[in-house]
């Protein structure tokens, strides 16, 4: 039977996500402690935030490591909107080319250059293979951030976005994104730019927009994870 | 379509015991208690929703959690919460409880820092900036207004509008005082002031009473309109706005997609 937990590290919006599962049915604790996971099959790793702030909070609180057995015991994980983007292998948020304080400083830091995998760091946990870029660097001449109701659009088979229309609309809120990576980009969403709206990599997966803030297509996607495995 | 959807937004309303429309800032229709009003606002689809506890500031009594749970269980759309947020701990409180956004108004115009603190906590995403404003022929701009609309600051709205952008504001809610609860249209101009300066998001609001109302707001540049009167005094219903705002070419969500069987499970 599917047990279904949310990673409750201090900054997703967990009571929404909680909410949606139980509109579907679904039984969803919110988890504070990493050992936790070893009793479940069906994880989600939220966020609303900042980048650092996130990677910050799950190393503080022990989360990483056991975030990578979870996965390596090949159970579901789902991973939204800055979840996703933490499950990606780095991301250039917050970076001195990225920061408005910043500009100017003599040394642009390369990408990942010499930074260690520790504190505040830009690498992410490295499940899925993107780099997180902001929408203006991938080509964005919109206003930012991408707030609101968009398309998304689906470019491959998947069990996470099965019986699902080839477009839907769904809410996004974010100035960073995924680009598009075709062994692992489900979906895409157009926004001044092309991005990643959907990945999956075996059992990693994610979204960009919010499946439980989209209405009636985003929670059937929840309902669809916890159908997978 | 690929273009982002012109949103449209209710505003409820909170004050002391039960939710309200407001008129002009100054009085206040009661509608009564939350869950219907929600569970209305649910069944016809919007886009997102607006809560904002305005007595929350003034009280100093903190947005009650109780309320905040009742509105999260039943919205499956992004929701903004906002009343007397003046701490990334007072804003926690309610992304922990819900919240998906938070909203400053009084709280950001007294001491701008705050702004900076919560985007840099919470991402810019994730924070809403309102303005409540009004033409203020001394200063020949609209001027901000806090507490309720109860006290001048004397600083032009977009230029507010603005330096809350650059200190990491994600979003502009700007409501034009005297207009509010009306129901005969928006400020146009102020919400043009506003759209001209920011890059971000703008959602207008204050005296939205016909869907004609919401193009316009749509034509002078907002990306989404917000409103509260209207659909509860009238018979406007958030789909008969996006109907005509997409006859006149601005995209709205899910206008077409037909939704399959399994899907009718709000």
């Amino acid at each position: 039977m599917s047990r279904v937990g949310v990673i409750d590290y201090g900054i997703g919006n967990v009571a929404s996500v909680i909410a949606a599962f139980d509109r579907i049915g679904v039984e969803c604790v919110g988890l504070r402690n990493p050992n936790d996971l070893v009793s479940y099959s069906h994880l989600v790793l939220p966020g609303v935030g900042a980048f650092r702030a996130a990677m910050r909070n799950l190393e503080d609180q022990g989360w990483i490591d056991s975030i990578t057995q979870y996965v390596n015991r090949g159970e579901a994980l789902l991973g939204i909107c800055l979840g996703v983007q933490i499950l990606a292998l780095e991301s250039t948020e917050g970076m001195p080319s990225e920061s408005v304080d910043l500009v100017g400083s003599k040394t642009e830091q390369q990408k990942g250059d010499n930074l260690p995998r520790s504190h505040s760091s830009n690498f992410g946990l490295g499940l899925l293979p993107f780099t997180v870029q902001s929408l203006r660097a991938l080509g964005c001449d919109k206003r930012i951030p991408h707030t609101g109701w968009n398309t998304v659009r689906i470019v491959s088979e998947s069990p996470l976005l099965a019986e699902l229309p080839v477009e839907f609309d769904t809410y996004f809120v974010h100035s960073f994104g995924l680009e598009f990576v075709g062994a692992a980009t489900i979906a895409t969403t157009n926004y001044g730019c092309q991005f990643s709206a959907a990945v999956q990599v075996e059992n990693v997966m994610g979204t960009q927009f919010h499946p439980e803030k989209s209405s009636k297509h985003g929670l059937h996607i929840l309902k669809n994870f916890v159908a997978i495995g | 379509m690929s273009d982002l959807r012109y949103r449209i937004i209710p505003i409820i309303l909170w004050s002391r015991l039960g939710a309200v429309t407001g008129i002009q800032f100054k009085r206040h229709r009661r509608l009564g208690s939350l869950a219907p009003i929600v569970k209305l606002h649910t069944s016809r689809e919007v886009d997102e929703m607006i809560f904002l506890d305005i007595r929350a500031g003034q009280d100093s009594v903190p947005i009650d959690i109780e309320n905040l749970k009742l509105l999260s269980k039943n919205c499956f759309v992004p929701l903004t919460v906002g009343g007397g947020i003046d701490s990334v701990a007072a804003a926690r409180r309610l992304i922990r409880n819900g919240a998906d956004k938070i909203a400053v108004n009084s709280t950001a115009l007294k001491r701008p820092e705050l702004i900076t603190e919560l985007s840099e906590e919470f991402g810019s995403s994730s924070v809403v900036v309102s303005i409540d404003g009004m033409w203020d022929p001394n200063l020949n701009d609209y001027s901000c207004y806090v507490d309720s609309g109860s006290h001048n600051m004397l600083i032009p709205v977009s230029e507010w509008a603005e330096e809350a952008e650059v200190r990491g504001g994600g979003e502009i809610l700007v409501c034009s005082i005297p207009h509010n609860g009306q129901l005969k249209g928006l400020d146009l101009d102020l919400v043009s002031s506003v759209t001209s300066r920011v890059s971000v998001p703008v959602i207008a609001a204050g005296g939205l009473g016909s869907s004609r109302h919401a193009v316009e707001a749509a034509q002078a540049g907002a990306q989404a309109v917000g409103a509260s009167s209207v659909f509860q005094f009238t018979q406007v219903t958030p789909e008969d706005i996006k109907r005509d705002l997409g006859a006149e070419g601005y995209p709205v969500r899910n206008q077409n997609s037909s939704m399959p069987k399994f899907l009718e499970c709000l």
